[in-house]
C-alpha cells in the first residue's frame, strides 16, 4: 500500500519546513547557544552514559523486555482511553473532507509513529545501544519493529473501543482508569526499583515476564529482545521474521476491522487538542467551577490573593504534580547509585536531576504568561509581588523533593547530613530557576512560542544564575570542608543571588517594562 | 445527472448522539447556481448538518448525495465534488500558503494547478503572503487561505460555515462577490451564518433550522409567509417570528 502523493507531499514538506525553522533559529545568539548546548548534551550522553554497567546480560534483557512491555501496554491503554485516532486540527479541516480514502488516512496516521519509532530508536542506540546490548544494530531493528507494532495495536485498541456504545463506555471508564493508574504505577515502581537495584526486583520482573501468559501477551517484545540477545544468526532471523509478521498482522487487523473511525477520530482529535491547548495556557482543569475567597489575614497585605490563586490553580493540576513526583522518583533512583559514594559532582548531578521536576510544571501551576500579565497590575510592592508569585511554584516542588529525600534517606540511599544540607539548596536554587524562567515567560512574543531552543537557552541561563552557589560549594569543599557543609554554605551564597533575582522580577512586573509583555 | 438536477440532495437526514437528536428528518436540495442560506440559533444543527454532508459525521438516518454521488456509498467521489470551509480554519502550521495550494492540487488531482495559483492568490489578496508559513497568518488570512484551497479545484458544491468570520470590511465585500461568481459559474453554494443581513442580500433561498428541525425553506417571500410577517419584513424579523414563535409554543 503506497501513501497518496498529496499525503507524502504534506508529510515531507512539513518536515522540511520544520528543519528549516530550527536551522533559522540557530542564526540568533540564544538559538546558537541553545543549539550548542543541545549538541553538547547529546555528545555527553553518548560518551558519558554508562547504563546498566553493573547488570549482567540477563538483567539487561529483563530491563529491555520490561521497557518494551511497558510501552506496549501504555500504547494500548492510551488507545482505549482516546477512543479514536488523534490527528492534527488541520487534518480535520483539510484532510477529513478531502477525497483521500480511509485506508490512506490510516497510513497517514501511522507514518509519524514510524518516523518517531526510528528516531527514538536511534537515540536509544546512541545512548544505550553500544554498551547496553551486545548487538546495537539488531537492538535498533527490534526496538523499531516492536514500536511500530505497538502503534498498530494502540490504533486497534482505539478502534475496538469505538465499537462499544457511549453508555457502556461511560460505565467501564472508571474501571479502565483504575486499571491504568494501578498498572502504570506498579510498572513505574518495578522499573524504578529495577534501575535503582532495590531488593530483587529484577529477578521478580524476569520471573513475571517469563511466564507463558506474559510471553504470549507481549509476544512482539519477546521477539525484539530475542533479536537483540540471541547469538545464533538463524535464531535471530526467526525472531526478525516473527516481528515482521507482527508488524504486518497488526496493520492488517487495523485495516480489516473496517471500523468507521472518522467520526470518533474527529471527536477524539478535538478533545485531545482542546485539552492540550488548555494545558498550554495554564488553565487545565477548568471544569472545577467553584469560587473561593482569599485569606483575609492582614499578614498577607494584599499578596494573599496571588498565593490563593496559585494554590487553587495547583489544586487543579494534581496530575502535573503527580507526574513531577514520578519523574523525580525515576531520576533519584537513577542517580541514587551516585549517592552511595557521595561526591560534589554526584550531588550536583542529583540536584540537576531534580530539574525535570520543574519541567512538567510550567504547563501546570507554574507561571502562565497570561496570569503574569494580569498579576503585574496588582498594587503590590515589588518584593511582595515577586514573593507571592514565586512562593507556590517553589514551595510545591520543594515539598515533593522533601518527600523524595525522606524516602531515600529512610531507605539508606542518601546521607542524612547531605539530605539536610541539600534542602535549603533546593529552595535557593528553586527561587533562582523560577525567577529566571519568569523572565523568559514574559519575554515570549506569543503564548504559544515555546520551542526546544528557547527552553535550552532558558536552562543555560538558569544554570548560569546558579553559578554563585555551585562555585562557592566547590571552593569551600576544596578548602577541606565536608560535603554537607559545602552544600549548605553554597546555598547561603546562592540565597542573596536568588533574592536579588526575585526583586528584579518583582520590579519589572511592577513597572511594566518587560519587553514583549 | 442532468443539468437541472440538484447538486446537493439531503433526504431525511437525522443525526443522534445517544438520546440527543441534533438533526431530525431534514430534507432539502440545492440547485446548480443557487446560493442557499442556512440560518438558525446556536445548537440548531447547522454545523452538524454540514459535517454530515462532508462525510465527517455519519448520519443516524437519511441519505446525502453530492453531484449525484451518495456520501455513504461513494464518499471519495462525493468529496471530490465538494468543498467545505469551516468557521475557524486550522491550517498546517508548517506549510506556506503556496504549499497549502500545492497539497490541495495533489489531493484533488487539479490539472495544471500552478497556472491558477497567481490569479487565486490575487483574488483573495494573499499574493504577498504566498511564501509565509500559515502559523504566522492572522485569523482573517487563515480564512482566506481555506477559501483559496477550496476554490482552487472549482468544486460543484461549496459549503461555508460562517464565511465572513475574521474578515475586514473590504474582504467581506470581496468574498461576497467571489461567492456570487462561483454560483454564477454553476456551483451550488450553502452558507451557514448568523449574519442575517448577509444571508438576505446574498442568498436565493433560505432554510431556517431550529432544534434540529426544518422550520421554513424558500425565498424571502416564502419565509415571510411562514412567519406570518408583513411583506416588507426583513429576514431578521421573520427569523425571530419563526424561531421564537416555536420557543413560545
Amino acid at each position: 500500500m503506497i501513501l497518496h502523493p498529496a499525503l507524502r507531499y504534506l508529510i515531507l514538506t512539513r518536515w522540511k519546513n520544520r528543519v528549516g525553522s530550527i536551522l533559522g533559529k540557530l542564526r540568533t545568539l540564544p538559538g546558537l547557544l541553545g543549539g550548542l548546548l543541545a549538541v553538547l548534551a547529546i555528545v555527553g550522553l553518548v560518551f558519558g552514559a554508562r547504563p546498566g554497567e553493573d547488570m549482567n546480560d540477563a538483567e539487561r534483557a529483563a530491563v529491555f523486555f520490561a521497557l518494551l512491555a511497558f510501552l506496549m501496554l501504555t500504547g494500548v491503554l492510551s488507545g482505549i482511553g482516546q477512543r479514536g485516532l488523534v490527528f492534527l486540527p488541520a487534518d480535520l479541516d483539510y484532510l477529513f473532507p478531502s477525497p483521500v480514502s480511509r485506508r490512506q488516512l490510516l497510513l497517514y496516521h501511522f507514518v509519524p509513529h514510524y518516523l518517531a519509532a526510528a528516531f527514538i530508536g536511534v537515540i536509544y542506540l546512541l545512548v544505550l545501544g553500544g554498551r547496553f546490548m551486545p548487538n546495537p544494530t539488531w537492538f535498533l531493528i527490534g526496538f523499531v519493529l516492536c514500536q511500530i507494532t505497538n502503534a498498530h495495536l494502540g490504533a486497534l485498541a482505539a478502534e475496538l473501543s469505538m465499537l462499544v456504545t457511549d453508555a457502556v463506555y461511560a460505565r467501564l471508564r472508571p474501571f479502565s482508569t483504575l486499571i491504568t493508574v494501578g498498572f502504570v504505577g506498579a510498572a513505574m515502581l518495578l522499573l524504578i526499583g529495577g534501575i535503582a537495584g532495590l531488593g530483587d526486583v529484577l529477578e521478580h520482573l524476569d520471573t513475571l515476564l517469563g511466564t507463558p501468559a506474559a510471553r504470549i501477551v507481549f509476544f512482539p517484545a519477546v521477539k525484539a529482545v530475542e533479536l537483540s540477545v540471541q547469538p545464533d544468526l538463524a535464531a535471530r532471523l526467526v525472531a526478525l521474521a516473527s516481528l515482521l509478521a507482527c508488524v504486518a498482522g497488526s496493520f492488517l487487523l487495523v485495516v480489516l476491522l473496517r471500523v468507521d473511525f472518522v467520526e470518533s477520530s474527529f471527536a477524539a482529535t478535538k478533545r485531545t487538542w482542546k485539552k492540550f491547548e488548555q494545558v498550554r495556557r495554564g488553565s487545565y482543569g477548568g471544569k472545577v467551577k467553584r469560587s473561593a475567597g482569599g485569606p483575609r489575614s492582614p499578614w498577607f497585605r494584599g499578596a494573599g490573593a496571588v498565593l490563593w490563586l496559585n494554590l487553587l490553580t495547583m489544586r487543579r493540576q494534581l496530575r502535573a504534580a503527580l507526574g513531577g513526583l514520578l519523574v523525580v522518583a525515576v531520576m533519584l533512583a537513577m542517580f541514587s547509585r551516585e549517592t552511595r559514594a557521595p561526591s560534589l559532582t554526584g550531588t550536583i548531578l542529583v540536584m540537576l536531576a531534580m530539574v525535570p521536576l520543574w519541567m512538567p510544571l510550567p504547563v501546570g501551576f507554574r507561571l502562565p504568561r497570561e496570569q503574569l500579565l494580569v498579576l503585574r497590575q496588582l498594587p503590590l510592592a515589588p518584593a511582595r509581588l515577586a514573593g507571592a508569585l514565586l512562593a507556590v511554584p517553589v514551595l510545591v516542588p520543594f515539598l515533593l523533593q522533601l518527600f523524595a529525600v525522606i524516602v531515600l534517606t529512610v531507605l539508606g540511599r542518601l546521607d542524612v547530613g547531605l539530605a539536610a544540607a541539600a534542602l535549603p539548596a533546593y529552595v535557593a536554587a528553586g527561587v533562582t530557576m523560577v525567577a529566571v524562567e519568569s523572565f523568559f515567560v514574559l519575554r515570549r512574543p506569543h503564548p504559544n512560542a515555546i520551542n526546544l531552543l528557547h527552553t535550552v537557552a532558558q536552562i543555560l541561563l538558569q544554570l548560569a544564575a546558579l553559578l554563585p552557589g555551585l562555585v562557592a560549594a566547590g571552593v569551600i569543599q576544596s578548602l577541606g570542608a565536608s560535603l554537607p557543609a559545602a552544600i549548605f554554605l553554597g546555598a547561603l551564597v546562592q540565597a542573596p543571588a536568588a533574592y536579588i533575582l526575585a526583586r528584579v522580577l518583582g520590579a519589572r512586573l511592577q513597572v511594566g517594562s518587560v519587553v514583549g509583555a | 445527472m442532468t443539468a437541472s438536477s440538484p447538486l446537493l440532495e439531503i433526504d431525511g437526514l437525522t443525526k443522534r448522539y445517544g438520546d440527543f437528536t441534533a438533526v431530525s428528518d431534514l430534507s432539502f436540495a440545492c440547485e446548480p447556481g443557487e446560493i442557499l442560506g442556512l440560518v438558525g440559533p446556536n445548537g440548531a444543527g447547522k454545523t452538524t448538518s454540514l459535517r454530515c454532508v462532508t462525510g465527517i459525521l455519519k448520519p443516524s438516518a437519511g441519505r446525502i448525495r453530492v453531484a449525484g454521488h451518495d456520501v455513504a456509498t461513494a464518499p471519495e467521489r462525493a468529496k471530490r465534488a465538494l468543498a467545505f470551509i469551516p468557521d475557524t480554519p486550522h491550517p498546517f502550521d508548517m506549510l506556506t500558503v503556496t504549499e497549502h495550494l500545492r497539497f490541495a492540487a495533489l489531493a484533488y488531482d487539479v490539472a495544471d494547478p500552478e497556472a491558477r495559483f497567481a490569479a487565486l492568490l490575487e483574488e483573495l489578496e494573499l499574493t504577498e503572503k504566498r511564501d509565509e508559513l500559515a502559523s504566522t497568518l492572522s485569523r482573517g488570512m487563515r480564512q482566506k487561505l481555506a477559501i483559496a484551497t477550496a476554490f482552487l479545484r472549482e468544486p460543484e458544491v461549496i459549503l461555508f460555515d460562517e464565511p465572513l468570520t475574521g474578515l475586514d470590511p473590504k474582504a467581506i465585500r470581496m468574498m461576497r462577490d467571489s461567492i456570487r461568481r462561483r454560483a454564477d459559474a454553476g456551483a451550488a453554494v450553502v452558507i451557514s451564518s448568523h449574519l442575517l443581513d448577509l444571508v438576505e442580500r446574498l442568498c436565493d433561498r433560505v432554510l431556517v433550522l431550529h432544534r434540529g428541525q426544518r422550520r421554513a425553506l424558500g425565498t424571502l417571500e416564502t419565509i415571510r409567509a411562514a412567519a406570518a410577517s408583513h411583506e416588507d419584513a426583513s429576514l431578521e424579523e421573520a427569523f425571530f417570528a419563526i424561531t421564537e414563535g416555536h420557543d413560545l409554543a
